[in-house]
């Protein structure tokens, strides 16, 4: 092997070396960007319970939330599955702000009147090279179920942008279950998109 | 079963071309049950879980759950034996044993992870009978057609049919269904008004929570794909 062979085949080590550790450097950057938006999600959502307020704010405290921390545009598209690609421009952003609202309304009523809760955080492990899955446990005291397990599908299409698209709460997706329903609905009115904007806004409106 | 779900082929008229047939091809059947059992519920259901929600006191309720999590250890035992769990099998005869003292009532066994719960349906699974389709029965609830008949099973095979009437043990165990249907009821008491009163389809969104809560109880859960995971594959993350 010449001087110049053997100069080749370590450079290439060195680059495949710097190659892995980037990618698992990216990674755990990934993973702990994840991991700090549940925790700083839990922190303001535990504010926001132990704060005196109407139901009314209460919801629009959940919906400043909601934009800040969650991707809704994915939540959006992937709740609606092939009905998407069939929306009008018009359609598709009046239904991202209303399903935000239902989010906003749903989780407002769900959590009603626990303050006092901790997540007990179990795993971060990344599912591709675009999303990070969060694990752990949802403490609430004085309850008739003091342990919830809750999972956080984190977004993560580049190391400093994450945003959450999905909870399962128990296994039970939220995006799941939402965009079975969604589709159920779209079906029943014969592939009519606009059908299910009018049944959440009625839903909204009660 | 099969004498059941011809009845409900013939009175199903759900649009076949429907990708949801494969799973829940009576669904129009389905959802007359699914109206009746929701008028049960909030009729009978909704106001005694209510009342058990806020009279009893959480020690009362946690010792019911603890007995009603108890009289179904056999059950766990034998299942875990048929799937070739012995650790299970063992555990949960060790908890039943040690636990008969109380009738259940205060768990005597300080485990850290408890055995977990295993009926017939989820034995049918681990020998890959497939879970067929979906029935919404009386009372009883929405289930895989495999579940369904697995809890006739659990019913039949029953390892309290071997004491005597009088024992306490079968005494307390007669009260075991009707106990456990409030306790559960009161326990998930939001969750399911959430189903009924905030969905926008309460029939399938009981239905989608049916499928991944059972999908995460499956002896095989950790080897296959969520319903989540599939549908995060298929997106397309672009805008």
């Amino acid at each position: 092997m010449t001087v110049y062979s053997k100069l080749s085949v370590l450079l290439l080590s060195v680059c495949m070396l710097c190659g892995i550790f980037i990618n698992n450097a990216a990674l755990a950057s990934k993973t702990d960007n994840a991991v700090s938006l549940v925790n700083e999600l839990l922190d303001e959502v535990s504010n926001t319970q132990k704060t005196e307020i109407s139901i009314e704010q209460r919801r629009t405290d959940f919906l400043k939330l909601i934009y800040a921390y969650f991707d809704i545009n994915i939540i959006a598209k992937a709740s609606t599955g092939p009905y998407w690609r069939v929306a009008t421009s018009d359609e598709k952003e009046h239904y991202t702000k209303l399903i935000s609202e239902l989010i906003a309304d749903v989780t407002s009523s769900q959590l009603g009147d626990i303050d006092n809760f901790s997540f007990d955080f179990q795993s971060s492990i990344p599912k591709g090279d675009k999303m990070v899955m969060v694990s752990g446990n949802l403490l609430v005291p004085n309850q008739s179920i003091p342990k919830i397990s809750v999972k956080w599908r984190v977004s993560t299409p580049d190391s400093d942008i994450a945003k959450i698209i999905d909870v399962e709460f128990e296994n039970i997706s939220m995006l799941v279950t939402q965009k079975q329903e969604n589709v159920a609905i779209i079906r029943k009115n014969a592939g009519s998109f606009p059908a299910l904007i009018e049944a959440i806004e009625g839903k909204l409106r009660k | 079963m099969i004498c059941l779900g011809f009845i409900l082929t013939s009175c199903s008229g759900v649009d076949k071309s429907d990708a949801s047939f494969n799973r829940d091809p009576f669904e129009n059947t389905n959802r007359q049950i699914y109206a009746f059992n929701d008028s049960v519920d909030t009729l009978i259901l909704e106001p005694v879980a209510y009342g058990y929600k806020k009279a009893i006191p959480q020690s009362a309720k946690t010792a019911v759950a603890n007995h009603v999590f108890w009289a179904g250890l056999p059950n766990t035992a034998l299942n875990s034996g048929l799937q070739g769990n012995w650790e299970n099998a063992a555990l949960s005869s060790l908890h039943f044993s040690v636990n008969a003292l109380t009738l259940g009532l205060i768990n005597l066994v300080s485990e850290e992870e408890p055995p977990v719960s295993q009926d017939f349906g989820k034995t049918l699974s681990v020998y890959d009978i497939p879970e067929g389709p979906y029935v919404v029965l009386p009372i009883l609830g929405g289930k895989t057609s495999r579940h369904a008949f697995g809890q006739v099973a659990n019913m039949i095979v029953n390892p309290y049919s071997a004491l005597e009437e009088k024992k306490a043990i079968s005494q307390a165990v007669s009260m075991q269904p009707v106990l456990s249907t409030i306790s559960w009821r009161a326990a998930n008491f939001d969750i399911v008004n959430d189903i009924k009163y905030n969905s926008l389809d309460g029939y399938v969104r009981a239905r989608s929570a049916y499928y991944q809560l059972r999908f995460g109880e499956m002896p095989s859960y950790s080897i296959h794909k969520s319903e989540a995971d599939s549908l995060f594959d298929d997106l397309d993350f672009e805008q």
